[in-house]
């Protein structure tokens, strides 16, 4: 019963920031909000799924800033206004995501790295090719791209329908084995092993999925900001990993789930938000997500401390 | 004869460094004859001599088997408070650099205190702080860059003693320090120790936790110190300076010989490292390489790095 209790808490937290930002800006919490909100929110969840992906499996992707930079980049300025090619140009992205990701899992299980290792070759390497590609912040971005991903079908805002995709699928992913492979692989990856389980593929599989995840991020943040940035993906690291951890998912695998990411990744935007409305300098906002970051995991931590004391003195 | 035999069997991976260093110089310099005029190699010293120092805490906590991510933004904020502090004069240099380093140290202090007595795992508590510092600086400075470096700051990077640049001295002595550290003193075997085998070293009675702090303490001195003399190097402090650090950091320490996984590793490697990289950063403009793309350089050299320096691990078993 107090195992259920904890998931609770990111839902209650989300609740009172809403309650909050509500009280504060009066007939501000519409639908209308609710869109800007979730277009806002959609690169950081999209970022944040991937991530939390591989947190499950125990491991870390660092190298999703490079992956966001380098599809951001490419987006931004190698798009024309031709829909085929919209379209065709950016499924290539994501195929570009996809393979860049199947490279750190590659890695990892070839040449048997750590994953934190790993990721940071990748990230030093994407990161580079990104600003081979783009050397400063600029773009051209097709008009009817962003309108495509930024549209509201009677209201409803696409990206809340790509959030509430990604949720369904996460509920699919766990009644499927690969789901609960990735899960088994976090808890205990030789009894994983020891049971069937084609652990170097789960491993590819779930990094390859993080680079997928990190170039829809990329994409969308193209028809947000409207601009391409080399740099901009490489906030997205520790955010990433704020939001997960916010969410419930533990660092060290096995526990956790993508719907609480995503309230994870909503709590870390909003409370940004509620930051920069209380008239704080929008320059602190780092310094808050890496506190926040910091502090949440130290309470896990001391947390663990005492439940394993208490253990013990049983 | 047999000593100086097991000298170069325990010491293969280093000798292997400094080789390396050595024809990556003679090469480059046969291409490029001016890579190797005297004027030339007084600013390699240098270069290597600011990374080398950075690197220096860096090599501490990759002996125990940590990592430090909060360098970039240690260096940076290091360099701003010198040139903001001081507003580019002398005269409070004594009362400046001291709490500036007092400061540096302290941040490594509560990295080493999650680290060490939290348990939380190196990479996350170092990318939290340098995301900290990076807000914190940003929301001080609000986005504008800081002021020159006072002279004798700038004295201490980049003018020479009796033709010895002067950083060379401070670093030679470092260089010292650091390896009867590591290979004279318990606290420098305890390193080892910890990095090989944390069950182990517990039960030889080490204090591990606090052998962490200190090592996590160091390395945010020694950011400090970097930083200061950074911005005696470029006469000036901007937001992000230190960002090549990040990887930088890391690189110079397993480019000389020691194992990302802990356990292994000298100063006196990481100095053969910090050679290799500076004469690699001055070789990518000679053949035309785009300055971009020296990240994508450095991580390929650490791919290989890591590669190269693990399978030594697993032929030794």
């Amino acid at each position: 019963m107090k195992l259920k209790l904890n998931y609770l808490i990111p839902y209650i937290v989300l609740f009172i920031i809403i309650l909050v930002i509500g009280f504060l800006q009066h007939n501000v919490v519409n639908l209308e909000w609710l869109g800007i909100k979730t277009d806002s929110i959609l690169p950081l969840a999209f970022a944040t799924v991937g991530q939390t992906l591989v947190l499950l499996t125990g491991g870390i992707d660092l190298s999703i800033g490079g992956i966001i930079c380098i599809t951001n980049s490419l987006e931004a300025i190698k798009m024309t206004n031709n829909p085929i090619n919209i379209i065709m140009f950016t499924i290539g992205m994501l195929l570009l995501g996809l393979i860049l990701g199947a490279i750190n899992g590659l890695i990892i299980v070839k040449i048997r790295l750590q994953p934190f290792i790993a990721t940071l070759i990748t990230w030093s390497i994407y990161g580079g090719i990104a600003l081979w590609i783009l050397p400063t912040d600029r773009g051209n971005v097709p008009k009817s791209f962003i309108s495509a991903l930024l549209a509201r079908f009677g209201g409803i805002p696409v990206s809340l329908i790509i959030i509430l995709i990604l949720i369904g699928w996460w509920v699919y992913l766990q009644r499927i084995p690969f789901g609960k492979y990735i899960l088994a692989l976090g808890s205990n990856q030789k009894a994983a092993y020891l049971s069937g389980v084609n652990v170097d593929r789960i491993k590819i599989m779930v990094y390859a999925m993080s680079g997928f995840f990190a170039a829809c991020a990329g994409v969308y943040r193209t028809a947000q900001v409207a601009s391409g940035s080399p740099t901009a993906g490489n906030g997205f690291i520790l955010t990433t990993v704020a939001a997960a951890v916010i969410g419930g998912t533990s660092l060290a695998g096995g526990e956790g789930s993508i719907i609480g990411s995503i309230i994870g990744a909503c709590i870390l935007k909003l409370l940004g938000d509620l930051l920069v409305f209380s008239g704080v300098s929008s320059y602190w906002v780092s310094l808050f997500q890496g506190l926040s970051l910091i502090i949440i995991i130290a309470i896990v931590s001391v947390s663990n401390l005492i439940k394993s004391r208490r253990k013990i003195r049983i | 004869m047999n000593k100086m035999n097991s000298f170069i069997r325990s010491n293969k991976t280093i000798i292997f460094s400094y080789i390396t260093a050595l024809i990556l110089f003679t090469v480059i310099s046969i291409v490029r004859p001016d890579f190797a005029s005297l004027n030339h190699i007084r600013v390699l010293i240098i270069d290597s001599a600011i990374v080398g120092i950075i690197a220096l805490g860096q090599t501490f906590v990759i002996i125990t088997g940590g990592i430090d991510i909060s360098i970039p933004w240690i260096v940076s904020s290091s360099a701003f408070f010198l040139t903001q502090l001081s507003s580019g004069k002398n005269d409070k240099l004594l009362i400046i650099i001291p709490l500036i380093l007092l400061c540096t140290t302290f941040i490594g202090l509560i990295n080493g205190l999650g680290i060490a007595y939290l348990g939380i795992t190196p990479i996350i508590m170092t990318l939290g702080m340098n995301s900290v510092l990076l807000g914190g600086l940003l929301g001080i400075t609000q986005g504008k860059p800081g002021s020159r470096t006072p002279t004798s700051i700038q004295f201490l990077a980049n003018g020479s003693i009796i033709g010895i640049p002067t950083i060379l001295i401070l670093w030679i002595i470092i260089i010292v320090v650091a390896t009867v550290v590591l290979k004279k003193t318990a606290f420098g075997r305890q390193l080892y120790i910890i990095g090989n085998n944390e069950t182990v070293a517990l039960f030889s009675g080490i204090n591990i936790r606090l052998t962490k702090l200190i090592v996590y303490c160091l390395s945010g001195f020694s950011g400090g110190l970097g930083g200061i003399l950074l911005a005696g190097r470029v006469m000036q402090s901007y937001l992000g300076m230190g960002d090549s650090f990040l990887f930088l950091s890391v690189i110079v320490i397993i480019v000389g010989g020691a194992s990302i996984l802990g356990g292994s590793g000298q100063y006196i490697g990481t100095v053969a490292g910090a050679f290799i990289l500076t004469i690699i950063n001055g070789i990518l403009p000679v053949f035309r390489i785009p300055a971009s793309a020296q990240q994508v350089v450095y991580g390929v050299i650490l791919l290989i790095a890591v590669i190269l320096t693990r399978s030594q691990e697993s032929s030794k078993i």
